[in-house]
């Protein structure tokens, strides 16, 4: 009896915690910041104006870090035109900030696929790194009070991106889209 | 004609229904005790390895033929990669990786069964059985989640080419076949254990077929770890070769059982002690090669290493299972009878110095474990990911590599059964006081760090141990035949090469862990920028950036900088650290430009450069005694497959 | 006597170990220090010290500033931490269940140590009262 108390003791955790170790993802980060203040920033865009946290304070904010050079990114940019084409409007605030890149070839990634929300220049990397960013492209959504209420890592789709601007759009400011 | 697809997936369900006819000849053979049905079970063993032959000659001509119909070659062959590249990327992704050790294992399978054909007919059986199971999980690997002769159709007229990373450096041909050399061996000293169990038979002899397997095993998995670290320095560009990875760690993890294990067999082979903890340690081993290819391959563990993800994680994790059930069971049930013949006769005694060796290593090796895995387990218990790291594994490792230092020292000198202190402070007193002069001259070398120094003298100590025993069993040996005591000191390694041959590899171990000691403690680093045209002060050196040149090569584009070296006002030549771009990778690949003596390695990384080539950053690293681990790697291997060999006083296997 | 001779020389050898793997001080000595605890994010394997990526480089820049700023050791890990979350820093904070870590290894050595001295003496005991059994 005892023998096989000690067999399924060893047994059981080891095998329970390598099926465990298959059912998650190793790469993905934990969202630290949801539910916490979004560190103030002030950078500047590519046509040289200067925009800043506190510019979007009491809208609703969709924070997105990109790249030219990453691939997702730019089947992301479709997207994010679109929802800034028809959401602006409405009071919603989109900033891309642009990661690890240089001017030069976002304002060449602009002019193939035309221009969209206000893109800010990130040189250091310290917004970037404010925010936890470890890789493009990745997303916060920013309610009206400044606190972030959702952390995308990878890309967004239509769904993900619906659902979280109107879970920001509810709490203070800007009407329904 | 019939097409490569074909013959693989034939080869590799040909080779899934010997192993099942096998295991029943096998099993058939024992109970009936039937010589037919064992020869046929021999005979499925030596089928499988033909059929693998078939299958990986088959892949090896599809690879090298850019036949993009098989979609292995698909997934990781191009037009454009030269020919032994395409060659060697048999083994450079998951499913041709899985290919490959089936052919290691069936061979190592074949050898095995083939040597001991007229012997152990109780043994045998069961070795058969165990070989042909694992063979077996492994074709089924090979026949549903990472079938590499899968069809492709409409055939693509160029593939992606492998990993960019492993096309880096010629250390991608043999470090991965040296690897498997040294994973796949550890199944026959499992096999055996199994059969030693299930027979409750002769408890000594299956330590002295296996001894040598072992063995074997062994010296290949010590080359491959430090050909990992070495292509880790030589690829990578961070400059340094060990991270404590979790792929690292899963090879080093069977390595600190094996090496265990090697040791203690000893034990059993001159006092009939340990059976258990040769069994525990057998299988142990064993499994630390499952649980590594696991963690290798099935990318759970977040790792610079992971090379793929797959559907083999599911499939592996059954078969530890099955393995980790059967082990216990047999351990539980069946290992119990075996008891001590010997007797420990006294405390102070090398017996009573392996089992504390056996307890070092089995720590170090809870410790890798226990830092590889914890992570997983916080996660899996209260959901939250954390990391441990170096700081960690330094911390608790060099203690345990201190101990295992001066214990190799004192066992040197001790005798089996029971050891005379006066005897034994006698012998330590010359080697102990060699030792200081290694310390002193380190000191004043400017090496003054508490912890390099400590590990100076032991490993010294352990040093002068055996040159003073060589020394002495040449000159008492030349004394009496006559002869020059250098031609003495070679027929001391032909006449008893499992001792001196042990010594060999105890040195490169010294060797290694010595170096190692040194390039982590003394290392320098710095970043420079240049100008085109300006010299700068690094170290000790003096670098000037000369040019930058961009050059096509059929599968990538190379940007070299020209950098020329001068030390203490002499020219040492140039180095060339290069960015490597290839088509498919975003991410450059950066060669580091290596100028590797045996007292220091300056290590050059370029960094950033100016597309006009104006200005460029440099990362230089200064690091002392690297080339020594390397060095002390391949001692390490010739002394461990040196000990293999029959010297002329040994008796048969 | 000798034992605990022995035993001492021993344990001030793991002493001096242990103690030599603290680290010194100096501004951008301490810079490589801390920055030796953070992960890098992107190549994962390496701490922020020794990563060639872009990102590391710019996290040691924050670092470095911080540290310039007056910023205690647990202050600028803590900065990363709260936006990376416990998985950037290298070193898991001795606290709670990740005690383990540390005790688990130590209880094995000493204790398998203490183990086997134990059965050693006991077998010793029985072999001198009775004659051996052999296998």
């Amino acid at each position: 009896m005892k023998k096989i108390i000690i067999l399924l003791a060893i047994l059981v955790p080891s095998i329970a915690l390598l099926y465990f170790s298959l059912t998650r993802d190793p790469r993905e980060l934990p969202s630290m910041l949801v539910g916490k203040r979004a560190p103030a920033f002030a950078l500047e865009t590519l046509d040289g104006k200067k925009l800043s946290l506190e510019m979007a304070h009491g809208k609703p904010l969709v924070l997105n870090f990109w790249s030219t050079w990453c691939e997702p990114c730019e089947a992301e940019y479709a997207l994010i035109k679109r929802a800034y084409e028809a959401l602006s409007p409405n009071g919603v605030v989109f900033y891309s900030v642009l990661y690890e890149d240089t001017t030069e070839n976002a304002k060449a990634f602009i002019a193939r696929n035309g221009a969209a929300a206000p893109i800010l220049l990130d040189p250091g990397l310290k917004t970037s790194i404010d925010y936890g960013v470890s890789g493009v492209p990745e997303t916060f959504f920013i309610d009206g009070e400044g606190t972030i209420r959702y952390k995308q890592s990878g890309v967004l789709t239509p769904d993900i991106l619906t659902q979280n601007v109107r879970q920001i759009a509810v709490k203070g400011g800007g009407s329904q889209p | 004609m019939i097409s490569i697809v074909t013959i693989g997936n034939l080869a590799i369900d040909g080779a899934i229904g010997l192993c099942i006819f096998g295991m029943a000849a096998y099993f058939m053979g024992r109970r009936l005790e039937s010589d037919l049905s064992l020869a046929a079970g021999r005979a499925t063993v030596y089928g499988t390895f033909v059929l693998m032959t078939v299958a990986n000659l088959a892949m090896v001509h599809a690879l090298l033929n850019d036949d993009f119909s098989v979609s292995y070659v698909a997934h990781v062959g191009a037009v454009e990669t030269p020919r032994w590249i395409s060659a060697i990327s048999l083994w450079s992704s998951l499913e041709g990786s899985i290919l490959f050790w089936g052919w290691i294992l069936s061979g190592y399978s074949s050898i095995c069964i083939y040597f001991y054909r007229n012997r152990e007919q109780k043994l045998m059986p069961w070795v058969g059985i165990t070989v042909l199971f694992v063979q077996l999980f492994f074709y089924v690997l090979m026949a549903l989640p990472a079938n590499p002769f899968l069809p492709v159709f409409p055939v693509p007229g160029n593939g992606p080419g492998p990993n960019p990373l492993l096309q880096n450096h010629w250390l991608m041909a043999i470090h991965p076949p040296c690897l498997y050399m040294g994973y796949i061996g550890f199944t026959i000293p499992f096999a055996f254990a199994v059969a030693a169990m299930m027979e409750q038979d002769l408890p000594g002899q299956w330590i002295a077929m296996t001894r040598r397997w072992t063995l074997f095993a062994w010296s290949f998995l010590s080359m491959a770890i430090v050909l990992g670290g070495w292509w880790s320095y030589a690829v990578l560009g961070w400059g340094g070769y060990w991270a404590w990875d979790p792929v690292e760690n899963a090879s080093l993890m069977p390595w600190l059982a094996g090496t265990a294990l090697v040791h203690s067999v000893i034990v059993q082979e001159k006092r009939k002690m340990l059976p258990v903890w040769n069994l525990l340690l057998a299988i142990l081993t064993f499994l630390l090669t499952l649980l590594g290819t696991f963690l290798t391959r099935s990318g759970v563990l977040d790792s610079v290493h992971s090379f793929t993800e797959s559907h083999v994680g599911p499939y592996f994790l059954v078969f530890m299972a099955i393995v980790l059930a059967i082990s216990l069971f047999l351990l539980l049930w069946r290992a119990p009878k075996f008891r001590d013949p010997g007797r420990v006769e006294n405390v102070f005694s090398l017996e009573v110095l392996f089992l504390f060796n056996n307890l070092l290593f089995v720590s170090f090796c809870f410790v890798v474990f226990l830092g590889t895995l914890y992570p997983l387990i916080v996660e899996a218990i209260q959901g939250k990911r954390i990391s441990i790291g170096e700081p960690y594994f330094n911390q608790m490792t060099v203690p345990i590599v201190g101990m295992i230092l001066l214990l190799m020292g004192i066992a040197l000198i001790t005798p089996w059964k029971k050891a005379h202190l006066p005897t034994f402070l006698k012998s330590a007193r010359l080697p102990a006081l060699l030792s200081i002069p290694p310390a002193v001259l380190c000191f004043l070398l400017g090496g003054r760090k508490p912890a390099v120094l400590v590990i100076v003298s032991l490993a010294s100590f352990a040093f002068f141990v055996m040159a003073i025993e060589v020394a002495k069993a040449a000159w008492r040996r030349s004394r009496s035949t006559k002869t020059y005591w250098i031609s003495e000191f070679f027929k001391l390694f032909s006449e008893n090469p499992r001792r001196y041959g042990g010594f060999v590899a105890h040195i490169g171990a010294l060797m290694i862990i010595v170096a190692v000691a040194f390039s982590r403690s003394y290392a320098h680093d710095q970043e420079v920028t240049f100008v085109k045209g300006q010299s700068a002060a690094a170290g000790r050196y003096t670098l000037t950036y000369h040019d930058l040149t961009g050059e096509q090569a059929p599968q990538r584009f190379e940007i070299k900088a020209d950098i020329g070296v001068v030390r203490d006002g002499k020219s040492l030549g140039t180095l060339l650290p290069q960015m490597n771009f290839y088509t498919m990778s975003r991410e450059p690949i950066g060669s580091p430009a290596v100028r590797s003596t045996l007292a220091e390695d300056l290590y050059l990384t370029l960094l950033q450069f100016e597309q006009d080539g104006s200005k460029i950053t440099l990362h230089v690293i200064e690091t002392p005694a690297v080339a020594w681990i390397w060095i002390g790697g391949i001692v390490t291997m010739g002394g461990g497959l040196l000990a293999l060999a029959l010297g002329r006083k040994s008796t048969a296997l | 006597m000798k034992r605990i001779l022995v035993f001492g020389v021993f344990v001030l050898l793991l002493a001096g170990l242990v103690a030599c793997a603290k680290s010194p001080a100096g501004p951008e000595d301490r810079v490589k220090h801390l920055g030796s605890q953070v992960r890098c994010p992107v190549c994962r394997g390496v701490p922020i010290s020794e990563s060639p990526s872009t990102l590391a480089a710019q996290m040691m820049d924050v670092v470095r500033e911080q540290v310039a700023a007056g910023k205690s050791d647990d202050e600028v890990l803590k900065y990363f931490e709260d936006r990376y979350g416990e998985w950037v820093l290298l070193q898991p904070k001795p606290e709670g269940m990740n005690l383990v870590i540390w005790v688990l290894p130590a209880f094995v050595l000493v204790g398998g140590g203490a183990g086997i001295l134990m059965q050693l003496r006991k077998r010793r005991g029985q072999s001198s009262a009775a004659p051996a059994k052999g296998n």
